[in-house]
């Protein structure tokens, strides 16, 4: 921030600030504020001291000046005028239930939709972390290579890392989360935990609830550390809360871990959105895993978060560690040629679930945002009618003495007064909200914490826009009301529909409620067509009914050899069942969210040109994988008994990765380096959707489960029949086979699938509610205006029905004034929508932002709804006896 | 009116004061307090006749450029009226008055 803008901002704030000031005291407090905030940025600046955090410290003393400026109006006795124009304005709202009601409960709908989605945000992405110290100094560090900024760190630049003297950081801390096998008395258990780096603790200022937490002394030897870290919430589920916890034994993979402390409550691990149970140190990783990723700097699998040194900004640190990078891209070319290094606010990882919600997030951000403006323009037109209804009774307030700052300020009272109680129920529904959002999230086989809900951020943000509408809302009337000649009401004593300039104020929100309303629609059609559009999706495998699983095999010290074996007992056995019409096995399955591996490849006869990406995700699978799944080879063969662990390494591509690196002429017989050994490319598979139903076509890479060998994979079963009906069959089936390997995270396709719509299912459904109720504010407020205009105007229609116009004139007369504000409203909602929709384009899986039926169609609805708002007060206006109509005062 | 009807915050405002702190940040800076409560302390205190608030001339404020600030200083009566709230607010006694020339009252008669 420069020395300007902060100079701007606080005046800005000083500005605001004067308005409570009492007339008599104003100038002094704005001259002594302005002179010793200059004052203080002007030696700041001088020495070169304007940092975000001496920012910070500024801008919350001159807040102090709002208070300074309170005080003052309370002894100017400004406070007992305020409790009684609230103790007034209380009484007045009393006065009018109904009026006062629907107010609440329209305010009320605005203010809660905004905290709902701003708790969520919070939880999702501003404080993913909970229970860490300090989460503003708290980033995520990736490795980028030409166009990817999301790959993680390898073990031995991450150790590079944490011993480098990097200025702007503190501390660089890491960490690799998944699923673990934990040994009970007779079972296996499937736990979330991760291996962290020895000052993983140390780095988030997480301390222990008991017993104590991991040093960097518990990460130096291989092998050396059998030690664990349980999380509050783990210690409670699965032991009881029992308090001699510390020192007691668990054993993964064969390996006892002794654990020595549990963390505090609401702590749930480094990892957003996901709760883990149990932390063992990375020096562990070898009893877990048989590969080499201790010294293996291609391999990339730890995420890294840096803590920021004291008052150092993020870009510092970026610089250093810009430095760092290329000192290990020189030393160690083989694997970091081309990498950097670059730094994420939490909230905006490029991996894992936070990239995921991230653009969802935005887009009900930003349609509750728009709901709020609608609701406020709809309150500002309820507001006006009433301050016409009003007139006579504020013109004389004004002939009794009364100031037009007193009648603003006791219409500003009402509305803060509206606004403050529709805060606090909004408050109650955000409360209630945490669970909602637990009932978009389908059954999954990962830990999703999320503590969404009502907490000290949420209540201050909702505090914050209850206090703004209130008070926006009760300034534009308060000021229109005491601006008008308040004097004439009094004379003629006439009721009619105000000042032309105030009909005109009422007709614009009208029209802007129409627009904001169908732009909500429009918003809302689009995510519903994608909803359809999206099962159609090409998935790129064509198996629809099945059972998805994960077998471990537990030990890593199984020898390879007798775990292939195993893979193909269990293989053949399940395929033997009945009611199974093919089984595959693999470290993943086509849209298996959270979980990836990649390998920087090299390929023959290729030369990378600068921002090309080498980086390619892969699987190891089993012998007929891509026959159960149903997904064609294009090209050459699939693998056979013949690719076995000692053959050549072979290798089958997708599509996308056989037009790229081989453009033009066939994949097949071309070769690729993977970490150290050449592989035969065999086979070309179509391309699927690996992660994402959204994401771009990915160049994707299967290996032989013989040849690249894992502990634990996946298995599908294609099914004929109920594909739940077969989870005993094949439980019994494996217990026989393989005993002691355990059969985890049982799904049905459709269940796995579900992950990969839920995010969609849950933006289309919140945005159809609210498009809704966005159209339904819009009906009521068209229908109010229509209404007060033919009551304001019941005379001339007497008029006109006695000089012969017939009821259908009358009616066609009142309904084409409605039509005409809705016409105008449409159009401007459909330029809007035009306009706004593209921001949401990636979200839409090939839906057009512009699709002409979401516009068509919510257009059609929204016409329709007006025309019934419109209808009403018409057939009441043809209805008018004319005689009585004259006789209106 | 008696010093014992100042607060505590209020004490400490004093202090700074009379321990030579004149501009309201400054007064803030070293009592640790918050802006929202240390400017309406002063305030009061003027009120009080407990402090007496100028402006800066604008001569000076003028050469460095920038605009004139408030300041205040100690009144005798302030100077009394610290010292008696002191006797109450015995937190103060061990780094408060030799600052400004009044001995500090001997920490006897404790009240409970």
């Amino acid at each position: 921030m420069t020395a300007g803008t902060l100079r701007r901002v606080t005046n800005a704030v000083l500005t605001a600030g004067a308005w409570l000031v009492p007339g008599d005291e104003r100038r002094r407090w704005r001259a002594q504020w302005h002179a010793d905030v200059w004052h203080r940025i002007d030696a700041l600046e001088r020495a070169g001291l304007i940092t975000a955090p001496t920012a910070r410290a500024l801008l919350s003393r001159t807040l102090g000046a709002l208070w300074h400026a309170g005080w003052l109006r309370l002894r100017g006795g400004g406070g007992h005028m305020f409790l009684h124009d609230l103790r007034h304005a209380a009484r007045g709202l009393v006065g009018r239930p109904g009026f006062t009601a629907i107010a609440v409960v329209t305010l009320a709908l605005g203010i809660g939709a905004n905290s709902v989605i701003f708790s969520w945000i919070d939880a999702t992405l501003l404080n993913p972390l909970p229970g860490i110290a300090d989460p503003r100094s708290l980033v995520a560090l990736y490795g980028t290579e030409r166009a990817r900024n999301n790959i993680s760190l390898s073990y031995p630049n991450f150790v590079d890392l944490r011993e480098a003297t990097i200025p702007g950081v503190r501390s660089v801390a890491a960490f690799s989360a998944g699923a673990l096998g934990v040994r009970t008395d007779d079972d296996t258990e499937r736990v979330w935990g991760a291996v962290v780096s020895g000052n993983l603790f140390e780095t988030l200022g997480v301390g222990a609830a008991l017993g104590r937490v991991f040093t960097p002394d518990d990460d130096r030897v291989p092998g050396g550390h059998p030690v664990a870290v349980l999380t509050h919430s783990a210690w409670q589920r699965r032991y009881g809360g029992r308090p001699d916890i510390v020192g007691t034994k668990l054993v993964i993979k064969d390996q006892p871990f002794t654990i020595i402390g549990v963390t505090p409550r609401g702590f749930h691990g480094p990892q957003a959105l996901i709760g883990l149970d149990l932390f063992i140190p990375a020096a562990m990783l070898g009893s877990l895993v048989p590969a080499d990723r201790h010294t293996a700097r291609g391999s990339s699998w730890m995420t890294a978060l840096v803590r920021l040194a004291p008052n150092a900004s993020m870009s510092e640190a970026q610089a250093g560690l810009d430095v760092v990078a290329r000192r290990l891209a020189a030393t160690y070319p083989e694997a970091n040629r081309d990498r950097g290094l670059r730094l994420f606010p939490l909230w905006r990882q490029p991996s894992g679930g936070t990239a995921q919600l991230l653009p969802v997030m935005a887009v009900l951000g930003g349609v509750v945002a728009v709901l709020l403006a609608l609701v406020c323009a709809n309150m500002a037109g309820l507001l006006l009618a009433r301050a016409s209804g009003r007139r006579r009774e504020l013109a004389v307030r004004v002939s009794l003495g009364a100031s037009r700052g007193q009648v603003v300020r006791l219409l500003v009272a009402e509305t803060t007064l509206l606004a403050v109680v529709a805060g606090a129920l909004a408050a109650v529904v955000t409360v209630w909200s945490g669970n909602l959002l637990y009932a978009f999230i389908p059954p999954l086989p990962i830990p999703i914490a999320i503590d969404a809900g009502l907490n000290v951020r949420v209540l201050l943000f909702s505090s914050a826009v209850s206090l703004a509408a209130g008070l926006l809302l009760g300034l534009l009337p308060g000021l229109q009301a005491s601006r008008a000649d308040l004097v004439t009401p009094l004379k003629d004593g006439a009721a009619m529909g105000g000042s032309a300039r105030r009909g005109r104020l009422r007709q614009s929100l009208i029209v802007a409620q129409v627009a904001l309303a169908l732009v909500m629609l429009v918003s809302a059609g689009l995510f519903l067509r994608t909803l359809v559009v999206a099962d159609r999706v090409d998935l790129g495998f064509a198996a629809r009914q099945g059972l998805v699983g994960v077998i471990d095999l537990g030990s890593a010290t199984l020898e390879p050899a007798r775990g292939i074996e195993r893979y193909r007992t269990v293989t053949a056995a399940l395929s033997a069942l009945p009611g199974v019409e093919a089984v595959a096995l693999g470290q993943r399955l086509p849209l298996t969210s959270l979980e990836s591996s990649d390998r920087t490849v090299t390929v023959e006869g290729y030369t990378p040109a600068p921002g090309d990406e080498m980086t390619t995700y892969y699987a190891s699978i089993g012998q007929g994988y891509f026959d159960a799944l149903k997904l064609p080879l294009v090209e050459g063969r699939d693998i056979s008994a013949r690719d076995a662990t000692d053959a050549p390494l072979v290798v089958i591509v997708n599509t996308t990765m056989a037009r790229r690196f081989w453009p033009g002429r066939s994949a097949i017989g071309g070769r690729v380096k993977i970490g150290e050994r050449w592989a035969e490319v065999i086979g070309v598979a179509r391309d699927a959707k690996y992660a994402s139903l959204s994401e771009p076509a990915t160049p994707f890479m299967y290996l032989p489960v013989d040849q690249a060998y894992r502990t634990s994979m996946r298995v599908f079963l294609r099914t004929s029949g109920d594909p739940e009906a077969l989870v005993p069959a094949v439980r019994q089936t494996l217990a026989r086979v393989a005993p002691g390997v355990p059969l985890f995270d049982v799904q049905t396709l459709a269940q796995h699938l579900a992950f990969s719509f839920f995010l969609l299912e849950m933006a289309a459904t919140l945005l159809a509610v609210f498009g809704a109720v966005a159209a339904l504010l819009a009906a009521l407020g068209l229908y109010g205006v229509i209404a007060q205009s033919v009551t304001a105007r019941t005379r001339e229609i007497g008029v006109r029905l006695s000089l012969g116009a017939t009821a259908a004139d009358v009616g066609r007369l009142v309904a084409q004034q409605g039509l005409s504000l809705a016409a105008v409203g449409i159009v401007l909602g459909l330029a809007g929508a035009a306009a706004v929709t593209r921001l949401f384009e990636h979200q839409l899986l090939g839906v057009s932002p512009l699709d002409p039926l979401a516009f068509a169609g919510m257009t059609a609805l929204l016409v329709l709804t007006a025309g019934v708002a419109c209808a009403v007060p018409a057939w009441r206006a043809a209805r008018l006896d004319p005689v009585r109509a004259l006789r209106v005062d | 009116m008696s010093s014992t009807a100042l607060s505590f915050g209020t004490v400490a405002v004093l202090h700074a004061v009379a321990s030579g702190y004149r501009f309201g940040f400054d007064i803030v800076d070293v009592t640790g307090l918050t802006a929202g409560s240390v400017y309406p302390a002063l305030d009061r205190l003027e009120d009080l006749g407990f402090v007496r608030a100028s402006w800066e001339r604008a001569e000076i404020a003028q050469a460095d450029g920038r605009p004139a600030r408030r300041y205040v200083e100690l009144t005798a009566s302030g100077a009394a009226a610290l010292a008696e709230a002191l006797k109450k607010h015995r937190t103060f006694q061990a780094v408060s008055l030799d600052a400004f020339g009044i001995r500090a009252p001997q920490p006897a008669r404790r009240k409970s």
